[in-house]
């Protein structure tokens, strides 16, 4: 007989045995996103929880992690269900070790996909979902060569959103989708078009690709 | 908006309710029980002659059950069809706010399994209902299945539903896979034509998430190797809660009902919607739901522990109380807390069987208390290999080399120059001869055997240090889980205590809010004071101190004029008016506030069981882990011991042998 520690409310297996919408925020809070970019990263999370939770079915469904990496890489928040997340207040200091965060985030949905297994919980493809306004200051091959892996055996979706300062040469390296060019700072736009997306997917067929409303708009938040 | 009924009659239309990809419903002027569904893109003329043919088949008593169309709209009269009239549905939840533990606990506190087979069998009364009209739902899912508050479900998207019209099926063109038969997966909905069987697939679906606590029938643990996605094990037909399941590789998942808590009339439901063969028309039809999960309803037992719990009655043990006990949680938890109500809360938990049965766990040391040794035994030596004898010529070394030294002592005094050769030979041949014994096959099979014993005596000593170093953690483990759960029944004890001292916080805090209240509205201006007159009562009301509440001394005092005397006579006057006030107790603390403390120490207390309850299975657990350590290092060390004295009296028989 094996024991746990008994989650509360929609964290419950047992009490929320919906399927899963699993996603790893990967979040850049490297010291050059101090000021006002962190301060609408910050709002745009907020607005995310509070999207998700008024919808009923994507609270139980839609399960967010956070990993930061700045000063280290650092789980902010193991995954939880959107009803029972609670948006951090990120503050920016330090480098940016994005290669160690994204081998970090593909751990935990490796381990996270091992968790439902065993509970017999429904879940459709994870997302990592990278969000930068740099370069990487780590080795990052290793990473690359993990995500096409991952990408191609259906384990996960990788993607990656920059700011006009990001370095697209190596984030077309490191994604295998086309990485999208954030406008200014508009940080809460990309987390209300994540919430809906998410919103769709909890509704869709798990396995299934989700056609996804287009943010390279002219009134989206991205560009190419 | 104006829109137009068939008949050419205006409609007209109020707020926007809602918004989909499809269309966007409004309220209907003048008409609360009905609402319009207009289409964003003109419907095809296939669409319309389905949603004319709908309006035509409409029954009686439909509207209840479904957002069946009531009637078509056009944007002008007698033009093409371009929206619908439907009934309006209020105060629904989808259905997943029901059937998901977590959520039910919100928004359906009160209710209990015997509401859950009931609406199950509501769902069934009534896609009874519509396929008695022809139509087949075919996108049978979470969110349009909605239910009220009495378990009456309602089905809405009624114009995607599959309905002949003129001859010619209009197909329902979407599905939820989670709720798609086997025979469709992977199928494209455009080109099938949906049968009843289809949608009872999806019946058995909804009811099973309703009666099993949210868990989908083919989520389960795939035992074999590789990705079990729901898509597979609905084609396959891996029920992971049927007979055959083990035959499937699938095992339910932890902390769920099982199908054999069920009756046998009930279980055979299941196994015949969900199992293979199924899809050529043997699924139960939704009329045998309803009669079937009517009769559950009617032979449901309560639970002589948890007034939450409602079961089979075919059962001999609740199956909800066995799988708290197996530590998962108590799903109808909220139901004895939303009974708690506003009055005082009584605290039922009995700590007594429950530490009854923490106490009973022996402590690991009582088992393992001293270290294990092996019992002295007589052992026989292993024997010596052959040796070769010792070479001849060692007895004429020994021979020279001791009459050499007795020649060299006895002539050390008188021939010191045959003493110095005699010793030097001496010397020679006591090395040779010494040389001979240590390279010799006794003596070296006397340093391998001694090495043995060295060896096994240091394995020896690993291991008694590991029992040592395991028996410590152990006990420290066990010692550590029994001081939470001693804390947990203090907490329990003190439960009671803590709820009277809130209580009586709170009955103080309204004894002086009703005080305060009354002082307040005892005016000065109404009452003759001592010393205090007309004009000094207007001093007083122009300072603000117009009530008896409003007399403080520090207040008093600030006023210019009144001094300790008047002050004192104006104090002395409040204390007449206290003396007077009486605590209307019926008035007490506010029901919010009762219920609130109530709610949160039944909370507490449910915690407090649960980990109680777990406490027993969780000691065992220690001790169990440890008795299987601890034997099988015991073992371990009677085994080297044994090594120990067999490899010691092995190194005995070839030490005696050295010198021969």
């Amino acid at each position: 007989m094996t024991f746990e520690q008994v989650p509360f409310g929609t964290n419950s297996f047992a009490e929320n045995p919906e399927p899963r919408v699993p996603c790893v925020l990967l979040l850049d809070v490297s010291s050059s996103m101090a000021g006002e970019p962190i301060a609408e990263l910050n709002a745009g999370l907020v607005g995310y929880k509070d999207e998700l939770a008024a919808d009923s079915l994507a609270a139980k469904r839609v399960e967010v992690a956070i990993v930061t990496f700045g000063e280290r890489v650092e789980t902010v928040c193991d995954f939880t269900t959107a009803e029972q997340f609670f948006p951090p207040t990120l503050q920016a200091n330090g480098y940016t070790p994005m290669g160690a965060a994204i081998n970090q985030a593909i751990d935990m949905v490796t381990q996270r996909k091992q968790v439902y297994r065993s509970n017999g919980i429904l879940f459709y493809r994870p997302w990592i979902f990278l969000i930068t306004d740099g370069a990487p200051t780590d080795a990052w091959q290793t990473a690359a060569e993990r995500v096409k892996q991952g990408e191609s055996a259906k384990a996960f979706s990788f993607f990656s959103v920059g700011t006009a300062e990001a370095n697209f040469d190596i984030l077309k390296q490191l994604s295998v989708r086309e990485p999208l060019k954030l406008k200014g700072v508009r940080f809460r736009d990309l987390f209300n078009w994540l919430s809906n997306s998410q919103q769709s997917v909890s509704r869709s067929t798990p396995g299934e690709e989700v056609k996804l409303e287009n943010p390279v708009t002219p009134s989206g938040w991205a560009s190419v | 908006m104006r829109l137009f009924d068939p008949q050419g009659r205006p409609v007209e239309l109020g707020d926007e309710i809602g918004a989909g990809g499809e269309g966007t419903v409004y309220e209907v002027r003048g008409n609360a029980h009905l609402v319009a569904k207009t289409y964003k893109s003109q419907p095809s003329p296939e669409k319309a002659a389905k949603l004319s043919a709908m309006v035509a088949a409409q029954a009686n008593g439909i509207a209840t059950m479904a957002a069946w169309p009531s009637d078509t709209l056009c944007s002008r009269p007698n033009g093409p069809v371009s929206g619908i009239l439907m009934p309006r549905v209020r105060d629904h939840e989808e259905i997943h706010n029901l059937y998901s533990p977590a959520h039910r606990k919100l928004k359906y506190a009160d209710k209990d399994w015997v509401f859950l087979v009931h609406t199950a069998m509501n769902c069934a009364t009534a896609f009874e209902a519509l396929h008695s009209l022809g139509c087949v739902i075919g996108d049978v899912n979470q969110g349009n299945v909605l239910v009220s508050k009495q378990g009456t479900v309602f089905l809405i998207d009624c114009d995607s539903f599959q309905f002949s019209a003129n001859g010619r099926v209009m197909p329902c063109e979407v599905g939820v896979v989670h709720f798609t038969p086997p025979e469709l997966q992977g199928k494209s909905f455009r080109s099938v034509t949906r049968t009843p069987n289809h949608d009872n697939f999806g019946l058995a679906v909804l009811v099973f998430h309703l009666l099993f606590m949210g868990r989908h029938p083919f989520a389960g643990r795939f035992l074999g190797s590789g990705e079990m996605p729901v898509e597979r094990a609905v084609s396959e037909f891996r029920f992971a809660y049927g007979r055959s399941a083990a035959a499937l590789q699938m095992e339910r998942p932890p902390w769920t009902l099982a199908v054999g808590d069920l009756a046998p009339t009930v279980q055979n439901l299941f196994e015949r919607a969900f199992v293979r063969g199924s899809e050529a028309g043997g699924r139960p039809t939704a009329r045998e739901w309803r009669e079937h999960l009517s009769a559950l309803k009617g032979r449901l037992s309560s639970c002589p522990n948890d007034r939450g719990h409602r079961f089979e009655s075919v059962l001999s043990q609740c199956p909800w109380c066995r799988l708290v006990q197996a530590g998962a949680p108590n799903f109808f938890a909220s139901i004895t807390i939303a009974a708690t109500g506003t009055g005082t809360f009584q605290f039922t938990l009995d700590v007594g069987p429950l530490w009854n049965a923490i106490a009973n766990v022996p402590r690991p040391s009582t088992f393992f208390g001293r270290m294990p040794y092996a019992i002295p035994r007589p052992i026989t030596p292993t024997p010596l290999p052959p040796l070769e004898p010792a070479p001849g010529m060692r007895k004429y070394v020994g021979w020279v080399a001791s009459t050499t030294t007795v020649l060299a002592l006895a002539t050390a005094l008188i021939l010191p120059f045959v003493a110095y050769l005699a010793t030097t030979v001496a010397v020679v041949f006591l090395v040779w001869w010494l040389g001979m014994y240590v390279m010799s096959p006794i003596w070296s099979e006397a340093r391998r055997r001694s090495a043995a014993v060295r060896r096994n005596r240091a394995e020896l000593a690993k291991v008694q240090a590991q029992w040592t170093s395991s028996a410590k953690e152990f006990d420290q483990e066990f010692q550590q889980e029994l001081a939470r759960l001693t804390q947990a029944r203090e907490q329990v004890r003190q439960l009671r205590g803590d709820y009277q001292g809130e209580l009586q916080n709170l009955e103080r805090d309204s004894y002086q809010r009703q005080k305060n209240q009354y002082l307040q509205s005892v005016f000065i201006s109404d009452h003759k004071i001592e010393k205090i007159g007309e004009g000094r009562k207007a001093t007083l009301e122009s300072a603000g101190i117009e009530t008896a509440f409003d007399v403080t001394d520090a207040r008093v005092a600030r006023i210019p004029g009144f001094g300790p005397t008047l002050t004192a006579s104006l104090l002395a006057w409040r204390r007449t008016v206290e003396a007077r006030f009486q605590f209307n107790s019926n008035l007490g603390i506010p029901a919010v506030e009762r219920q609130t403390l109530n709610f949160r120490f039944a909370q507490r207390q449910s915690q407090l069981e649960t980990l109680l309850r777990n406490g027993e299975h969780r000691l065992r657990a220690v001790h169990h882990r440890a008795r299987e350590r601890m034997l099988a290092l015991t073992g371990e060390i009677i085994e080297k011991e044994l090594s120990v004295m067999q490899a010691e009296a092995d190194a005995e028989l070839a030490i005696d042998r050295k010198w021969t």
